[in-house]
């Protein structure tokens, strides 16, 4: 446990949050012809050492709420809270101090990582910015207990990103990452660039971070068998909005949301007795541009079960008579299986 | 359906022992060693297996189109039909390129001319191949798009790819592969770039073709999720060669390479929460130093010292399943 706080309370609140880009038009005179609605009223809360899973399809604004969360970005409306702070009214000087709690890995330990720079730098960097955490003397022998801690070899220390695996050069990103001794992490799509026999050994190692260091994530990702496996509860994403959420059993054993459902059942099974194409929904067309998403309900036109209601009006992510927890659809109900 | 000159018998498509190296620096680095399948008419053959480890460039071979430099084949025979295609002049070669094997990629947005409308990228096929006449081909293309179920494609063929999604570039690559309507098609990661939802409609929309047509399909694939709903048979490449091949049914309830049962015991099911994952030590080896003998000994639980030594030959463990293993038997078993 961190600091002797007890786990299971609220570390992060995301309330109402909004990020919109403008785009433009013209050469000299710019106008504004329309907004991109990347995050568009998003609630969540993240608990101390738990995992969140943010799952959706491409444009659903899961990497764009990623960079809210770090504070990398200011949002159009709505607040993120740390510890009861909101964190887009602090001066700089205590922003600063923040950030430090609160850290990233990224999807792509390629691109991630300078090239130019050792691993022992890259990991130490961070000390640089935040001198307090580890005084210069110790810096070095701080960076090979974390090289240690990821399992790599901490004689490592000078070699360069280059000389490593893809899945090695994650355990950098992460080693990196816990550097400032954060107690929150987003991670986005850790694992999606990584072989899958190499998958496996980084989500173990951070799950034993986790069991470790008392470290809350938010894990972003589109492979919902990822998800699912790292994850305590889980948030699923449409168009900006997060349409169903809740424990992780509830949202993949009872999903509510048509939308949840569909996605679920598209995930390929690694098991050909279970597999087969039958009892698949498949979603018409793709989802919609999020410069001009549907009026009402933003999954209506892909939705088997959508009526004129769903045009008029916006269901709001509540529980509902078919749902015991939050599902923004007027209609939530558990699928019934199929006869056929 | 092109005419069928050969023999009746033989395999729709037939490799053995295929080798390929790559000249690099000077020295050969093997990126296919000795790799052997058949494929059968109206079969789905996936081949799984990681970055590395020989897959594409295997396909490459077969199809024909193999960056030659740096990439050699260096051994072995590919046959349609009995045919053996290796070694054919490059122009009797073409005639079976797209006609008789055609292939679809990863990345839709690449593999299209950006400049071209999708309705000439479509038709060309047609003009070249056929020798159509320009408005002949142009409706061709309109009743090919339609197939690949692209809605108002009568209105979309002057439109550029970049006007069009991933998924549904995706179907126009389909479209331009079955024109000629081919014996076989080769799809590499067909769906690795697109979305959940979108790759179950593609993956879909494949198995209705190939049903009407009665082609064979060789999905070529990292996702044991994909494969396990789609193939009839598969291959699991490791380092360039065949670590085991079984029904899909078999390999996935006994495999019987600890490459596989590593494989199966390190993804996360979405079916099941919880349990730690087992995975596989190290990573998938470098072509240019591969291990001695076996070459997954490295990184396997049961390694002995034979496996430094010996390189196991691919045996049978049971009809039709076969895995190259010195302790495949025992592994079978479980």
């Amino acid at each position: 446990m961190v600091d002797g706080q007890a786990a299971g309370e609220p570390i992060l609140q995301v309330e109402g949050l909004v990020k919109h880009y403008p785009v433009a038009q013209g050469v000299v005179f710019k106008r504004e012809v329309g907004r991109i609605k990347a995050v568009d009223g998003v609630d969540l809360e993240l608990r101390r050492g738990e995992t969140l899973g943010v799952v959706g399809e491409s444009g659903c604004g899961k990497s764009t709420l990623a960079r809210l969360l770090m504070a990398a970005e200011r949002p159009t409306a709505g607040t993120v809270r740390f510890d009861g702070r909101d964190v887009f009214a602090l001066p700089r000087r205590e922003l600063r101090a923040l950030r430090r709690r609160v850290q990233m890995v990224l999807q792509d330990p390629y691109s991630s990582l300078n090239p130019r720079m050792t691993v022992g730098d890259i990991v130490g960097e961070p000390f640089a910015i935040h001198p307090e955490v580890a005084p210069k003397g110790e810096r070095r022998a701080r960076v090979q207990e974390l090289l240690e801690l990821v399992g790599l070899d901490p004689d490592h220390v000078s070699r360069y990103p280059h000389q490593f695996s893809g899945g090695q050069r994650q355990r950098v990103g992460i080693a990196r990452a816990l550097a400032l001794r954060p107690e929150v992490i987003v991670c986005d799509e850790p694992v999606s660039a990584l072989d899958v026999s190499v998958q496996a050994q980084v989500m173990n190692l951070l799950e034993e971070l986790q069991d470790e260091l008392g470290l809350a994530y938010v894990f972003i990702a589109h492979d919902l068998a990822a998800v699912r496996h790292i994850s305590d509860r889980i948030a699923v994403m449409y168009l900006g909005k997060v349409v169903e959420t809740g424990d992780e059993t509830r949202i993949y054993e009872h999903p509510t949301h048509p939308y949840t459902q569909a996605l679920l059942s598209a995930v390929p099974v690694p098991d050909p007795e279970r597999a087969g194409l039958d009892g698949q929904i498949v979603l018409e067309g793709e989802p919609p541009s999020p410069l001009d998403p549907p009026s009402g309900c933003r999954f209506r036109t892909r939705c088997w079960k959508a009526r004129d209601v769903c045009a008029e009006e916006e269901p709001a992510l509540a529980a509902r008579d078919g749902s015991a927890h939050p599902s923004a659809c007027h209609f939530a109900a558990e699928r019934v299986p199929q006869a056929d | 359906m092109a005419p069928v000159t050969t023999q009746k018998n033989a395999p729709l498509l037939e490799v053995e022992d295929l080798s390929v190296a790559f000249r690099v620096r000077g020295s050969d680095v093997r990126a296919v060693n000795g790799l052997s399948y058949t494929l059968a008419e109206g079969e789905t053959l996936a081949i799984l297996g990681e970055s590395g480890s020989g897959k594409s460039v295997a396909a490459q071979a077969v199809m024909g189109i193999l960056d030659s430099p740096p990439a050699r084949i260096t051994g072995g025979a590919v046959r349609l039909r009995g045919e053996e295609l290796l070694g054919l002049p490059e122009r009797r070669r073409r005639e079976y390129r797209g006609d008789r094997i055609s292939m679809i990629f990863q990345d839709a947005l690449t593999a299209l001319n950006p400049v071209y409308t999708v309705g000439d990228q479509i038709s060309e096929m047609y003009q070249v191949h056929r020798g159509m006449r320009r408005k002949e081909a142009k409706a061709k293309a309109v009743e090919l798009m339609e197939r690949v179920r692209i809605p108002s494609a009568r209105q979309r063929l002057g439109d550029h790819p970049h006007l069009f999604s991933g998924g549904m570039r995706q179907r126009i690559m389909i479209a331009m592969a079955l024109a000629l309507e081919p014996d076989v098609l080769i799809a590499d990661e067909p769906t690795t770039a697109l979305d959940v939802t979108v790759q179950a409609q593609i993956m879909r929309l494949l198995a209705d073709l190939q049903a009407e047509s009665g082609m064979g399909l060789i999905l070529i694939t990292h996702d044991l999720g994909v494969v396990a709903g789609v193939a009839d048979r598969i291959v699991v490449m490791y380092a360039g060669s065949v670590a085991e091949t079984a029904p899909a049914g078999e390999l996935y309830a006994r495999p019987a390479h600890p490459y596989t049962a590593g494989l199966l015991a390190s993804v996360p099911r979405l079916d099941r929460s919880g349990d730690r994952l087992v995975p596989i030590k190290g990573t998938p080896p470098n072509p240019a130093a591969l291990p001695s003998g076996c070459p997954f000994r490295t990184r396997c639980p049961r390694a002995e010292a034979v496996c430094a030594e010996e390189r196991p030959p691919l045996a049978e463990v049971a009809p039709g399943h076969a895995a190259a293993c010195h302790f495949a038997e025992e592994v079978h078993r479980g």
